[in-house]
């Protein structure tokens, strides 16, 4: 288990509510702020007010998809900082080159460990 | 029947040595005008024709079938042959040579080797020939039975040509469902994996709740195994092989460490006795090596003798990189040594929870990826897994 973190603020972004839910969960378990999105436009809505330190993205959704929401957090002024990290089904190499071209600075592939999730956390930011 | 003409002229049209055929049959009798037809019990159709008289005949071309000779070919399945009607007693009142002016004319029919009438290799002119001669009747007998086996083999190969295309469609469209399949199936598994971990952190469970939520985390590991492992699969059939990141791995013996440590956690009965030197800088794909040697352990952990030991050995010398998985148990036969590689193999009577049978498949796909060997051998007390990489570029190697 990573060692313990000073408090972010992390939004969750997945259209399996229990999928977000159970994540954010675990987050306010660990100390940290989340908060659910259930989907891309609802992300985009909810992101400039939350101002997430870290967004943890799906990247297949209906309507608006997590590429998507990942260009459109680079393109924003007050979320260009944001960690952006793909937790997706996908993780072949065509699918990680297209995240980290969206604006994805990391990629995990479902199903994540806790452990995996707190690992990318704790990385050096940008 | 009407649809089938088309592609019963595209037959004899398929055949190379048809043209030959028509001129060599112009060259023996002399006809100005020779032809290959489909004939039908109400149909005549040119398939191929050589045509020196301007007859104005081209393939696909019909001729009502109650003016021609051929008819008469297909009901009594014997050759026609006219040297010259104006002698020839059966045919000299006969409407055929008048409707169509020729004095010589020859009709063989063409039948397929299992019966099926097929339709003649004719030829006419205006002028008279000698054709009744054995010579000329048997060499032209022996073009139509050649044009009908070219027609059966043609046909026979286009049927085994299109079972393939169409068995070849149906396993792409397999793998791409599994392939679907496995991909939708990680959503909600990361759901229940996430929900178990999180059963686990809260601080009011108890005892026997924390065992389920460990069945639970346990179940979900081996699903997730199955989907990486099917996944991959189909990935090595579309795509020609497992992808690979390849770079200078750092430290690869932790990581090898790490395989050890995670698979002794799911089996802590048995004893895993390693021999792993440093390694560091191989040039490889450092998380598929950690899958070859997750596969390869826990295939000596599912079929080896639990009374032996498993041993894993990691050596690096002289610019050869050995990995090596043994474990105790009967010497398994030489014919199924032969298929362990092959996807969805299992043992017979092997455990249910063995997996799908694509473990050490994908370890001979990421070796083959990393032009690597993989080789198994196996006497009375011992198989022995050994994975080679030749000339492998490590930096710093002891």
């Amino acid at each position: 288990m990573a060692e313990q973190l000073a408090p972010l603020r992390i939004l969750v972004v997945d259209d399996n509510r229990d999928a977000a839910d159970l994540i954010a969960d675990f987050l306010e378990i660990h100390g940290h702020q989340a908060k659910p999105a259930y989907g891309g436009e609802e992300a985009i809505q909810l992101a400039p007010e939350f101002a997430p330190d870290v967004v943890l993205l799906d990247l297949g959704m209906p309507g608006m998809d997590g590429f998507a929401v990942a260009t459109e957090f680079k393109r924003h002024p007050k979320l260009n900082r944001t960690l952006v990290v793909a937790l997706t089904a996908w993780g072949d190499p065509a699918t990680r080159d297209r995240a980290r071209d969206a604006g994805c600075d990391q990629h995990l592939v479902k199903p994540a460990s806790f452990d995996a999730i707190l690992n990318v956390l704790a990385a050096p930011r940008l | 029947m009407q649809s089938q003409l088309p592609a019963d002229v595209a037959a004899i049209q398929a055949i190379s040595a048809v043209p030959t055929i028509l001129e060599a049959v112009a060259a023996i009798t002399g006809l100005g005008f020779v032809c290959i037809a489909r004939v039908t019990d109400n149909t005549w159709t040119t398939c191929a024709v050589r045509d020196r008289l301007g007859f104005g005949l081209a393939p696909g071309d019909q001729l009502d079938i109650t003016t021609t000779l051929c008819e008469q070919v297909r009901d009594t399945r014997s050759t026609i042959v006219i040297d010259d009607v104006h002698t020839d007693t059966t045919y000299r009142e006969h409407h055929t040579p008048r409707i169509y002016g020729f004095r010589s004319y020859i009709s063989v029919p063409i039948v397929r080797p299992d019966g099926e009438y097929f339709g003649t290799l004719c030829g006419l002119d205006p002028q008279p020939a000698s054709l009744s001669n054995t010579q000329t009747l048997a060499s032209l007998t022996l073009f139509a039975q050649l044009i009908a086996l070219q027609l059966t083999s043609e046909s026979a190969l286009a049927a085994a040509e299109q079972a393939l295309l169409s068995e070849r469609e149906t396993a792409e469209l397999r793998e791409q469902f599994i392939a679907v399949l496995g991909h939708d199936v990680r959503n909600p598994l990361g759901a229940i994996a996430n929900g178990a971990d999180l059963l686990l952190l809260l601080p009011e469970i108890g005892a026997r709740a924390t065992a389920v939520a460990q069945r639970i985390q346990r179940s979900a590991q081996r699903i997730t195994r199955m989907i990486d492992d099917v996944l991959d699969f189909t990935r090595g059939r579309m795509g020609g092989g497992i992808p690979l990141t390849l770079r200078p791995e750092a430290a690869l013996d932790t990581l090898l460490e790490q395989v050890v440590a995670e698979l002794r956690a799911q089996h802590p009965q048995r004893t895993i006795v390693t021999d792993i030197m440093p390694v560091d800088g191989l040039l490889c794909d450092g998380g598929r090596i950690g899958q070859l040697l997750s596969n390869l352990l826990n295939n000596a952990l599912v079929h080896g003798d639990p009374e032996h030991s498993v041993t894993v050995l990691a050596h690096y010398r002289a610019r050869r990189f050995t990995l090596a998985v043994s474990n105790g148990g009967p010497a398994i036969p030489p014919d199924t040594l032969a298929q362990l590689f092959k996807p969805f193999w299992r043992a017979t009577g092997g455990q249910a929870s063995a997996g799908l049978g694509l473990g050490l498949f994908i370890v001979a796909e990421i070796a083959r990826s990393h032009g690597a060997s993989i080789d198994v051998s196996s006497v009375p007390d011992r198989t022995t897994f050994v994975f080679t990489m030749n000339d492998a570029g490590a930096a710093a190697a002891p």
